[in-house]
């Protein structure tokens, strides 16, 4: 969509070719009003806009386009986040419990896998351990219930999607603020009771956590919109999300940390663009670590390598980022063709 | 707004729909090397243009499949178009559902929140007309029960309530008013008819006649993705019927008896007051039958009668040939005869009837009844004297004469 005062008055007949291609005339902004690009006002009754077979906008223009969508529904994004806890929350045995049993369950068995290799090696199992862990239980149980639910919030919303015009994002994007209230609330009780049980004192690289929460918003929401958007077209795409996030709790260092599978099996598990996000979580919060330093270990043959350094994060970042940008853009491209595939 | 050479293609046949049928179905693509077949594309509207102005409201009729719900889905931005475009001055608001996201959880109060956000009130605005809408809804005591406790008819009510009070520039809707009971509908429509009468501009998509002909400036006609007419809401509207009923039918009818009885009958004929043969006739004037026969056998007292009948076989009344005290001399000649009766204007509602044919002789025997020879329409063409409600019940409308005497 594209606004100039222009339009009506010109009729210069200046319209889009069956094929696509398009006349010069829609494209660039007009000369009489330099800013008629930048007040992309769908609801004042005196902007024009146009609706056509192709997306006459490039580059940055169309990121404003769809940043100023979702800042004008952001309303809509409210009441949408506002049902979904509702729905989950009305009628439910549990209430609210319901959003501590995610990470309950996570932390429970992570004990359980902390007592088995305890055993095994030899190490004991501490109450930091148990708190590093839960850190990462929680991190892990945004991204899986976030994802899960938003795989199929679009196809599931069909009715809404064929019937009503608003950015489509808001479906995704309302799974991933819902869980992510979900588990604040269910979290931010657990914590609580482990960092006074585990005596974890309150220091300034709890700071790190800041910039680290929001990579792991960032690339829930990149991994929410493209299952999403999957989804509509393939049905079983919620099914695959499903068994792939079931296991894929034992490929995120979770229940352990990535030094034990040495230096070799340590940086390959760190590819996993969530380890190092939920290792940064660990260590900020639990281990009180300044993230700019490295963490060096030792393996089992006396050779020193680091299982922290800041390039991993740097690494999740550009994924985190880079993927949510390219992610909604795509969603954008793609949106017009979800009421076509109910 | 402006709509210029809109053009929608729709793919048919089956999409993938699983992930594990798009392998096999890429591989058999690969193996069969051949362009796109013309009719996996199914173009369901084809170069539609057109202008509305500010305050006009205009009305699009179509036979169902025509596209007229794919033009209201690409005006309100849910499809895109394939080919053209569309440019808009001005707030746009769709009404393609009533009741659209409302959520059998939630209290109507909660209901109503999401609902106009949906639609795309602002919250303020919402606030604002909250009394309003629960006042028009007339669900008061019940806002604070879960929606599903709702019977359909509240439910209606509430989505429509939440939906009248948008105040857009342009409002597009469609068919909204199919839902419901006759209240209900009436109240719609009163509604809509608010909404013109503020100057705001109206899209109205509707199978209702009645309605299209009371509310619009201009009309429509869609017909398998193109524009076949445009013009007065009369106009389009008789269009729309005359391509809708014709089904091939003509207003005549060629019998065919023992040419040995003692009176039979060649031709039935249907006639408007112009005189042209038709099944189509305005409830403003007469239908005229013609009955073309011919007489064999002089001296007895024939009657030929014609029943009319709604669709469902209930016979309405019954005329015959033998109504005045004389009349048994209009058949007693031998030879041809036309006969000629007529059927009173503003007396039938507008549907469609059936004829049936009885040819006898008086007290004695029924040479022929025909059930079924025929079958006409009439439909609403003026303005209609008082409310919907009043002229629609019942099976004849007379006019009865009413005056004051005292």
């Amino acid at each position: 969509m594209q606004v100039s005062n222009e339009e009506l008055a010109n009729k210069s007949g200046n319209f889009a070719g069956p094929n696509g291609q398009h006349q010069s005339g829609n494209g660039q902004p007009q000369a009489r009003q330099p800013h008629s690009q930048s007040t992309m006002s769908l609801d004042r009754s005196d902007q024009v806009w146009t609706w056509s077979a192709d997306e006459h906008l490039a580059g940055f223009a169309v990121w404003r386009e769809m940043i100023w969508e979702i800042c004008s529904y952001r309303e809509l994004l409210g009441q949408l986040v506002l049902r979904d806890i509702r729905i989950r929350y009305k009628q439910a045995i549990m209430g609210f419990a319901w959003a501590l049993l995610m990470p309950l369950l996570i932390v429970a068995a992570g004990c359980l896998v902390k007592i088995a290799l305890a055993h095994a090696s030899g190490d004991n199992v501490d109450l930091p351990r148990v708190a590093g862990m839960s850190i990462k239980a929680l991190g892990w149980a945004f991204f899986a219930g976030s994802i899960g639910f938003a795989a199929n919030s679009l196809a599931s919303n069909m009715s809404l999607v064929t019937k009503v015009y608003f950015p489509r994002e808001l479906f995704p994007f309302s799974a991933v603020i819902t869980q992510l209230i979900d588990t604040c609330v269910g979290g931010g009780f657990l914590l609580i009771l482990l960092g006074f049980f585990a005596r974890i004192s309150i220091s300034v690289h709890w700071l790190w956590a800041v910039p680290v929460m929001l990579l792991l918003i960032a690339i829930t929401a990149a991994a929410a919109l493209v299952l999403s958007c999957a989804n509509v077209f393939f049905r079983d795409v919620k099914y695959i999300v499903q068994i792939v996030l079931t296991f894929g709790i034992f490929f995120t260092p979770v229940f352990y940390e990535p030094e034990l599978f040495g230096p070799h099996g340590s940086f390959i598990m760190m590819l996993n663009p969530l380890a190092p996000i939920l290792e940064a979580f660990r260590l900020a919060i639990v281990e009180q670590h300044n993230l700019l330093l490295p963490v060096v270990a030792e393996s089992h043959d006396g050779v020193q390598f680091a299982t922290w350094h800041i390039g991993f994060l740097v690494y999740s970042a550009v994924i985190s980022v880079g993927g949510f940008l390219w992610a909604w853009r795509y969603f954008h491209k793609m949106e017009f063709l979800f009421a076509e595939y109910v | 707004m402006e709509v210029e050479h809109l053009g929608k293609k729709f793919r048919r046949g089956e999409l993938f729909d699983t992930l594990r049928d798009l392998i096999p179905g890429t591989l058999r693509r690969l193996r069969r090397k051949d362009t796109e077949r013309d009719d996996t594309w199914f173009w369901a509207l084809r170069d539609v243009s057109f202008c509305v102005h500010r305050g006009e409201v205009l009305g699009i009729v179509g036979a169902n499949g025509a596209g007229k719900s794919t033009l209201l889905k690409i005006l309100a931005r849910i499809l895109r178009p394939t080919t053209g475009r569309l440019m808009v001055r001005g707030r746009l608001r769709a009404l393609i559902e009533i009741a659209a996201g409302f959520h059998p959880d939630l209290t109507g109060r909660e209901n109503i929140y999401l609902n106009a956000a949906i639609l795309g009130m602002k919250m303020s605005e919402v606030r604002e007309r909250f009394d309003d809408i629960v006042e028009f809804a007339g669900i008061g005591p019940f806002l604070d029960t879960p929606v599903k406790r709702y019977s359909s008819g509240m439910f209606a009510r509430l989505g429509f309530a939440v939906a009248a009070h948008l105040e857009p520039d342009i409002l597009v809707v469609d068919e909204v008013l199919a839902v419901g009971d006759a209240a209900f509908q009436a109240k719609c429509l009163g509604k809509m008819r608010d909404v013109a009468g503020e100057g705001r501009t109206v899209i109205f998509v509707s199978h209702n006649m009645r309605a299209i002909q009371q509310l619009c400036h201009r009309a429509i006609l869609l017909e398998q993705g193109c524009i076949v007419k445009e013009g007065p809401p009369t106009e389009v509207v008789e269009a729309y019927l005359a391509r809708a009923l014709s089904h091939g039918a003509s207003g005549e009818c060629a019998l065919s008896m023992n040419p040995a009885a003692p009176i039979t009958i060649s031709h039935l004929r249907l006639l408007n007051e112009r005189g042209n043969v038709t099944t189509l006739f305005s409830r403003s004037e007469r239908v005229v039958f013609e009955i073309e026969g011919f007489v064999n056998e002089v001296g007895r007292r024939y009657i030929i009668a014609l029943d009319i009948k709604t669709m469902d076989g209930l016979l309405l009344f019954r005329t015959h040939s033998f109504e005045q005290p004389e009349s048994y001399r209009i058949l007693d000649k031998k030879g041809p005869f036309v006969l000629r009766c007529y059927i009173p204007a503003e007396f039938l509602p507008a549907g469609r009837y059936e004829v049936g044919l009885v040819v006898a002789e008086r007290g004695v025997c029924e040479f022929e009844n025909r059930h079924r020879v025929m079958a006409f329409d009439v439909f609403q063409d003026s303005p209609l004297r008082g409310s919907d409600i009043m002229t629609t019940v019942g099976l004849v409308t007379p006019d009865c004469g009413w005056e004051r005497v005292c």
